[in-house]
């Protein structure tokens, strides 16, 4: 049972960590910013997730597991609203945005509109 | 919240023995009393709120499979040397119509990788998206539809 938790956790950190590599690469890939934060964004919302649940397998069932629970639900709380103003203020200063993105109302069609 | 309150006092204090567990209520319950005294909490809405926890386990575990599903699709657009991302800006609106609901939505979306919420003006969402294809169908999501019936238990 323990070399099966040790094997899972592992499994489960090396996992996390290839999802943080793929992310560092995207994040030199790609040119502009909110395309950046794309990648950015998958390491901080499921990379983060699989390693934590590797150390909670490592750990059991205990109170640290219930911690390293807390934990994530508070960064899947706070993530994106620290994306979300970085994201809002490249919106809202670049003035070349239209140059980066194609920008599209859904249910209006052929009505660009500005953020 | 109160429930919520003696789970965190336990958990933080590592041991459940009588001691804590009384002391927990007792902490727990004059921290909910200066909730339900400022800030807008009350013993009714938390019946209402109780109601909605299997919703809210469903509604964790649809956020699950999205950000599996889309943290593939955008791995592949950042190992692929030749498949092109095209990004989109793309404004939409829901039916929500509370304030939680609306930023719930605003949180998972901005949670999914391959999309950004840029903004949200009265319930007027302006999303970056990777590519065109995760634009697709956004403003009827499977989120859209678990909080609508949320907000149809809570009403």
């Amino acid at each position: 049972m323990e070399t099966i938790r040790f094997i899972l956790g592992t499994l489960f950190i090396l996992a996390g960590l290839i999802i943080f590599i793929i992310e560092v690469f995207g994040n030199f890939r790609f040119g502009y910013v909110l395309n950046r934060m794309q990648a950015a964004a998958i390491g901080d919302s499921f990379g983060i997730v699989l390693c934590l649940i590797g150390t909670m397998l490592y750990f059991g069932w205990s109170v640290a597991c219930l911690k390293l629970l807390f934990v994530e639900i508070f960064l899947w709380f706070s993530s994106p609203v620290s994306s979300h103003l970085v994201a809002k203020l490249e919106a809202e200063t670049n003035e070349d945005l239209a140059k980066e993105v194609k920008m599209k109302t859904i249910g209006k069609e052929d009505d660009p509109c500005k953020p | 919240m109160f429930l919520f309150l003696l789970a965190l006092w336990l958990v933080f204090n590592g041991r459940v023995t009588v001691e804590t567990v009384l002391l927990g209520l007792l902490f727990a319950a004059a921290i909910f009393a200066f909730m339900c005294r400022f800030m807008d909490y009350s013993i009714g809405k938390e019946k209402k709120v109780l109601r909605l926890v299997p919703l809210v386990v469903h509604y964790f575990f649809v956020l699950l499979v999205e950000i599996v599903k889309s943290t593939v699709t955008a791995c592949r657009f950042i190992v692929s040397p030749t498949l092109p991302h095209d990004p989109l800006l793309c404004k939409f609106s829901t039916p929500l119509a509370t304030e939680a609901a609306r930023v719930t939505l605003a949180n998972s979306i901005t949670l999914t990788p391959g999309t950004i919420t840029v903004s949200l003006d009265d319930g007027v969402y302006t999303v970056h998206c990777l590519d065109k294809s995760m634009a697709e169908g956004i403003e009827s999501s499977r989120f859209v539809q678990l909080l609508l019936r949320m907000e149809e238990v809570t009403r």
